[in-house]
């Protein structure tokens, strides 16, 4: 190009203008992700599930992107997120998937139709402008769900994002629901409570909320003889002196195909029936014990009777109520370390808490395969559940643990043929007194089912299921938000999606990453707290025992009758209680500012070593210019 | 190809023959660290994450700076000598010089960046951060100097005088910058459409970068950058040519 014009120039301008516009409006999703977790890729599960939709969705995208930038600017960056993974769905569900942006101002039509929806916005200021962020789904059937993201904007379920999103267009898209069964012995779905104490209402148990959410759920009476035709899994939490004829059905539901899962407790703690406070003597006869009947012999696996599991490794820390704390050994909390990591019900859990969980074993006849799924410690032992029935005792389990030196197994999967528990056909209907004898059962056109294959998922704590076990439940904004302390409820939610051969939705539980703590400073923090908590108890006490010896001498100096004069010795003493006084304080000073001394030290350390290699390029730059002076003056 | 190469490597060696270049590396990585770790790179919070995101925040702004001083000397500095008519006396066409020249200043930036490695290797001793990230990081970082020095070039190729060079580069870049910035784009938002705006923002370095800076290397900011590079080089070019034709 050796011409003489500048007119390249303002074609070259055109042709950048150009050139991004054009890629800005076509390109939408090539792009290279990096990152560890792959944050930026929709996971195959997600794929798969977006490309074999066969109904279409529309997701309408609801966001006050107005509001948000003036008045919550820390929503913006969750809400792009929400954006591009929306758009990146919307591409790879081959045209099935709509998504719609709406900013739903206040006193707007668009405002009318989120509410209509049922979003639940959350006030932002004074004016009660409300700031929506959540996506109404809607489908060809006029079916709609409404997945609520403000829990975003506040830094929670970000890693579930993909999970939720991908949930939401799977329940939209796909035909039918599977129908979860659900037989207990605790109030899982709440309770009156005494009617002359308002107070011991209880809510409902906050799991069952995430799964009716999943799936569709039947709660089946205790004093149920049958089991539904239409449910396709059982669940049973707790079960506890059934009905024969229910167990009878549930033999049968087995036999039939159906699925179960159980979580079986030989101490559930939840289980306050026939628990009299004023009679300690009741929390220790009370049948707290959960019980198949013939069912689980006949499944191939025991509840190891009158145990319970204690694991010296993996339990909480309590406060005793006379000071200090302990672990008790028999409320465990258990890590990826006890999880089995080749079944998806378990391998992306991170943390289960239980509560006096019993042992699961196989039986010796047993024809089924059991595949332990998570397991102790092999620090443990099986404590017997006298021990703790009255009351929770964390030092004598700890004064009489012995290690058996062999883990125990806390769930399992049981898989494979059984035959029936009923070879004889249904037993005998258990008829009150006065009461009319039932019809027999009628047995279906080819008779009571005898052997099938079955595939059952056993847990052996039923506790963990509570409140108190795994959620805290908060109010931001007038709205009930869940913190979730550990995974037990995604374990139930889990064992539902496996069984009912939802694999996609399992592979997707939870994509984490976001967390990147600076763990050498963590350690060093920990380090720390431990060396210094022990000086500062010593030193906290030696400060109270010092101001309480001030004010004793105090008082005893203005209740002497000569109380104008106090003796020298008085006044020595006195004095030098202050000075100790003093002292102390110091002294615990001292110990809060050497946990911060070290990791400053670090800094200084880390800062060091950076600001070293422009020193270095000094170094050498001056280097450089020495030499080369020197070599051209000789 | 080749005559790309030489010029390439006369220009690189011609860096390291005066102290200028040490200086400049020292006060570039000065620079960063300080405003790295004075912004508080770990404060001793719970919350701290590690990763480099406060440090590569950094880099549009430290590059708006610093990289204007490279680029001013690429060609004002010859046209003043006068050993630009010696260096189109050689046997090469216009681009194969001006591309040998960018390179060289490319490649010298990124020696400069590759020694803030340092960092990286910090905040691996500290924590468990995201190397995919940091890698996509300084991939952008690296790209993102090359339009700057694009930029930078092409305004020295406009002015024998470097501190016009200088500021004509340094305006450039800052529009660049600023069409990215809240703070021009809101009040604009009030008498141009939200897709205008959008559009605006496409074409600012911050935008492109942050996308890369998390992980993220999106064809469409590839593309910026690449088209800018090419544009401006080609601009280069044309100007050399026309001054010399004059």
């Amino acid at each position: 190009m050796k011409n003489g014009s500048l007119i390249g120039i303002p074609i070259l301008l055109v042709l950048f203008f150009a050139i991004n516009l054009a890629s800005g409006a076509m390109i939408t999703s090539t792009h290279l992700d990096l990152t560890e977790n792959k944050l930026f890729t929709l996971s195959q599960g997600t794929k798969n599930i977006l490309g074999s939709m066969e109904e279409p969705v529309t997701l309408r995208y609801f966001y006050s992107s107005t509001l948000a930038k003036k008045e919550v600017s820390f929503a913006e960056r969750p809400a792009q997120r929400v954006r591009e993974m929306l758009a990146e769905m919307e591409s790879a569900s081959n045209g099935k998937l709509t998504v719609m942006e709406i900013d739903p101002v206040s006193f707007s039509e668009a405002e009318d139709q989120a509410v209509e929806f049922g979003v639940r916005g959350a006030p932002v200021n004074a004016a009660g402008d409300m700031i929506y962020m959540a996506i109404a789904a809607s489908n060809s059937t006029d079916d709609q769900e409404v997945l609520d993201l403000l829990p975003l904007a506040q830094g929670r379920r970000r890693e579930f994002l993909e999970y939720d999103l991908t949930k939401l267009i799977f329940n939209m898209a796909k035909p039918v629901q599977h129908k979860i069964g659900v037989i207990s012995s605790l109030p899982i779905a709440g309770s009156q409570g005494n009617p002359m104490d308002p107070r011991s209402a209880t809510p409902s148990w906050f799991f069952l909320s995430q799964v009716q959410a999943a799936f569709d759920v039947q709660i089946i009476e205790r004093a149920a003889t049958e089991v539904p035709e239409d449910i396709d899994i059982l669940l049973l939490l707790h079960p506890k002196q059934l009905d024969p004829q229910l167990l009878f059905s549930i033999d049968q539901f087995v036999l039939n195909g159906g699925k179960v899962v159980a979580f079986l407790d030989p101490h559930c703690e939840a289980d306050q029936e026939g628990i009299n406070p004023q009679d300690q003597m009741s929390a220790f006869s009370a049948n707290r014990t959960s019980d198949l009947g013939p069912l689980s012999a006949a499944w191939g696996f025991k509840l190891v009777s009158e145990k319970i599991a204690a694991d010296k490794e993996n339990s909480h820390r309590v406060h005793l109520p006379q000071g200090g704390d302990l672990p008790y050994l028999v409320w465990l909390n258990l890590n990826e370390k006890n999880f089995e990591s080749s079944d998806t019900v378990v391998s992306e859990l991170k943390r289960i808490h239980m509560a006096s969980a019993g042992i699961l074993e196989p039986t010796p006849e047993a024809t089924t395969t059991f595949t332990p799924l998570i397991k102790t410690g092999t620090e443990s032992m099986m404590v017997d559940r006298f021990a703790v029935a009255m009351r929770p005792d964390p030092e004598g389990v700890m004064d009489k643990f012995v290690s058996a030196n062999k883990q125990l197994v806390l769930a399992a999967r049981i898989s494979g043929p059984i035959k029936t528990a009923y070879p004889d056909g249904p037993p005998e209907p258990v008829v009150a007194e006065g009461a009319q004898t039932p019809p027999p059962r009628i047995a279906p056109a080819d008779g009571w089912k005898t052997s099938a294959e079955a595939q059952i998922l056993v847990v052996a704590d039923a506790d963990m299921l509570k409140d108190d076990w795994w959620v805290q439940i908060t109010n931001f904004l007038g709205q009930r938000l869940a913190n979730e302390t550990a995974d037990n409820s995604k374990l139930l939610i889990n064992a539902l999606d496996n069984l009912t051969g939802n694999t996609d939705l399992i592979s997707l539980r939870s994509r984490s990453g976001y967390e990147r703590p600076f763990t050498r400073v963590e350690k060093i923090r920990d380090e720390a707290d431990t060396r210094f908590r022990a000086e500062e108890q010593q030193l906290q006490t030696e400060l109270e025992e010092a101001e309480r010896k001030i004010a004793e001498l105090q008082t005893q100096k203005e209740g002497a009758v000569s109380s104008m004069i106090i003796t020298p010795e008085q006044r020595a003493e006195i004095e030098r209680f202050k000075e100790k006084r003093v002292e102390t304080r110091k002294k615990l000073r001292d110990v809060k500012h050497s946990l911060k001394k070290d990791i400053d030290s670090l800094g200084t350390w880390v800062q060091f070593f950076n600001y070293l290699v422009p020193f270095l390029v000094f170094l050498a730059g001056l280097g450089l210019w020495i030499f080369r002076a020197f070599s051209k003056s000789n | 190809m080749r005559n790309v190469i030489t010029i390439f490597k006369r220009e690189f060696a011609a860096y390291f023959s005066t102290p200028v270049a040490a200086v400049f590396i020292v006060v570039f990585l000065a620079a960063l660290l300080a405003f790295t770790f004075g912004a508080g790179f770990y404060t001793g919070e719970e919350s701290d994450q590690a990763d480099l995101q406060r440090f590569f925040m950094l880099h549009p702004w430290i590059f708006v700076l610093f990289i204007p001083a490279i680029s001013m000397r690429l060609w004002s500095d010859e046209r003043r000598v006068g050993t630009i008519e010696l260096l189109m006396t050689l046997p090469i066409t216009t681009f194969q010089a001006v591309l040998g020249k960018f390179m060289a200043a490319w490649a010298f930036i990124g020696l400069a960046l590759a020694l803030t490695g340092s960092m990286w290797i910090t905040v691996n001793y500290l924590g468990e951060p995201d190397n995919g990230v940091i890698f996509a990081s300084y991939v952008g970082s690296f790209l993102m100097a090359g339009a700057y020095l694009a930029i930078g070039a092409f305004a020295s190729a406009l002015s024998k005088n470097q501190v016009i060079a200088l500021v004509l580069s340094t305006l450039m870049c800052f529009v660049f910058i600023l069409a990215g910035m809240p703070i021009v784009l809101d009040p604009l938002s009030v008498i141009l459409p939200q897709t205008a705006i959008d559009t605006i923002r496409s074409f600012s370095f911050l935008e492109n970068f942050e996308g890369i800076s998390k992980g993220l290397i999106d064809a469409r900011n590839v593309i910026f950058f690449g088209s800018l590079m090419f544009c401006f080089l080609l601009a280069n070019a044309i100007v050399v040519d026309f001054k010399k034709a004059a």
